[in-house]
């Protein structure tokens, strides 16, 4: 049980749920919660529900009649004038490390 | 039979809501060969149904192909489409100018491989806009992603003719792409390091010197990091500038691989009810998305993950991997409606980093791997 709920927090299953909704994720981990039913489980359901409401209305009410653009707008900018900021992309460069 | 026919198009039918996503959808439903439905355009809003610039798109998509049927309601809220077989050859369009020409030429990029004949499109309108990706990132960024999957690019070529500026657009742009029985499959996950930061700087029907000043502003950022950064100027004159002015700047990095990553800022339109761009202003916000896209990185830029990765879906039944930055929101759709066209689904994986390479390269890297649909070019049987 604890596997799954670490393996929840990796990202990795997150990133697949949020691509493709819940049915793909919940049928991967469908063997896995068969043999537990302690809290996890639960909260793991829990857990599932809200994203599964956040993910709808994303889905069939805002983005609906959004502009077409395949642009990636980001909300806020991070603030590139502080050095540490700066520093956190010097070694994508061949100056770098 | 006839009645059975339909009904088994029926059950294929995909059905969609609402105007996003328009052209992905229709661009997935010819090349898949699936009829699509899309009701309830913009049906809530005062002014319903379809747009100019959405119209324009069909029949330009009515022109690249042969025998597809489109029907749309009265009051444009509905759209239903069935594709015909993709045909290329020869064409000519005047795109609407309430969107840029990329807007357009984007999502036809991964079709230009799959028609009968070799693609030369003539497009007219708008160049540069603030809606969509300009046609100078579809040229630095998006067709050497395309380029990737012909192996050998005898003809693809992207030509800016003429420049245009919204409002009134002008612009005309001329692309040609060359016929695949089938693409390759590709294997890219490490982008590199920066090499160089090349750039474009134009300026239509206003001073020259607006270029120069955009680029001082970019360069004051960008050599704080790497000391090869050189940006063109390309102030033109007469019919080659547009009907409208205005100006902006486009900035690409280059990696030791060939990952190109690209940014870009575009002055406000002339008779807009924003103030008049500065140009210092632009060429440094130009610089910070460019730092803003490096901090994100992958191996193509966010604007073009969703072409990386139908070409990849299109590749031959075989393993392709890609390593990107975050998913944009139109590329989680695009994923979306790629398993409902093609049945395609990616595994994802977040880059795990060793603790001991403790890289500052931004933002955490994404893994997608897909085995292709094995897509073939119905038209080219032989070599």
């Amino acid at each position: 049980a604890s596997e799954a709920f670490y393996q929840r927090q990796t990202g990795k299953g997150n990133l697949r749920k949020l691509v493709y909704g819940p049915d793909i994720a919940e049928e991967k981990n469908s063997d896995e919660s068969d043999d537990d039913d302690g809290d996890e489980d639960r909260l793991g359901g829990l857990f599932k529900i809200a994203s599964d409401k956040r993910h709808h209305t994303q889905n069939t009410i805002s983005a609906k009649d959004n502009v077409d653009s395949s642009f990636f707008r980001v909300d806020k900018l991070q603030d590139w004038s502080k050095p540490e900021v700066l520093d956190s992309i010097r070694d994508c460069f061949v100056t770098g490390k | 039979m006839s009645n059975n026919d339909s009904r088994q198009q029926n059950l294929n039918r995909l059905k969609y809501e609402g105007c996003n996503f328009f052209r992905q959808r229709l661009v997935l439903a010819t090349l898949s060969c699936r009829p699509v439905s899309i009701v309830n355009i913009r049906s809530k809003e005062n002014d319903p149904g379809l747009r100019e610039f959405e119209a324009s798109f069909i029949r330009l998509l009515d022109k690249i192909t042969n025998g597809s049927k489109i029907e749309v309601n009265e009051t444009g809220t509905a759209v239903h489409y069935e594709p015909g077989l993709l045909y290329g050859g020869t064409i000519e369009h005047d795109c609407s100018t309430q969107r840029s020409i990329s807007y357009y030429l984007e999502p036809l990029l991964p079709l230009g491989p799959f028609c009968k004949i070799p693609l030369n499109l003539t497009l007219r309108g708008v160049t540069n806009d603030q809606t969509d990706p300009s046609i100078d990132i579809i040229r630095c960024s998006s067709i050497p992603v395309l380029k990737r999957f012909l192996l050998v690019d005898d003809g693809l070529l992207l030509k800016i003719a003429k420049r245009g500026a919204p409002p009134k657009g002008g612009g005309e742009v001329i692309f040609t792409c060359p016929l695949r029985k089938q693409l390759r499959a590709l294997q890219y996950v490490d982008p590199g390091k920066i090499k160089k930061i090349r750039g474009v700087s134009y300026a239509l029907r206003t001073s020259p010197t607006m270029t120069n000043r955009m680029i001082e502003a970019a360069k004051g950022i960008l050599l704080k990091y790497i000391p090869d950064v050189f940006i063109l100027t390309d102030h033109r004159k007469g019919p080659a500038s547009g009907l409208s002015p205005g100006f902006g700047i486009t900035l690409t990095a280059e990696t030791i691989n060939g990952t190109f990553l690209s940014a870009e800022a575009t002055s406000n339109p002339q008779g807009d009810k924003q103030v008049p761009s500065v140009a210092e202003e632009l060429g440094e916000r130009a610089a910070v998305l460019l730092l803003e896209e490096i901090y994100r990185g992958g191996c193509v830029d966010s604007s073009n993950q969703h072409l990386v990765l139908l070409l990849m879906a299109l590749g031959p039944k075989d393993v392709s991997r890609v390593l990107l930055g975050p998913l944009s929101p139109y590329t989680i759709q695009f994923l979306r409606h790629m398993r409902d066209f093609f049945g395609t689904v990616f595994k994802m994986e977040t880059n795990a980093r060793g603790e001991e390479d403790d890289l500052r390269i931004g933002t955490e890297k994404v893994l997608m791997t897909c085995v292709g649909t094995g897509y073939t070019n119905l038209s080219k049987t032989m070599t």
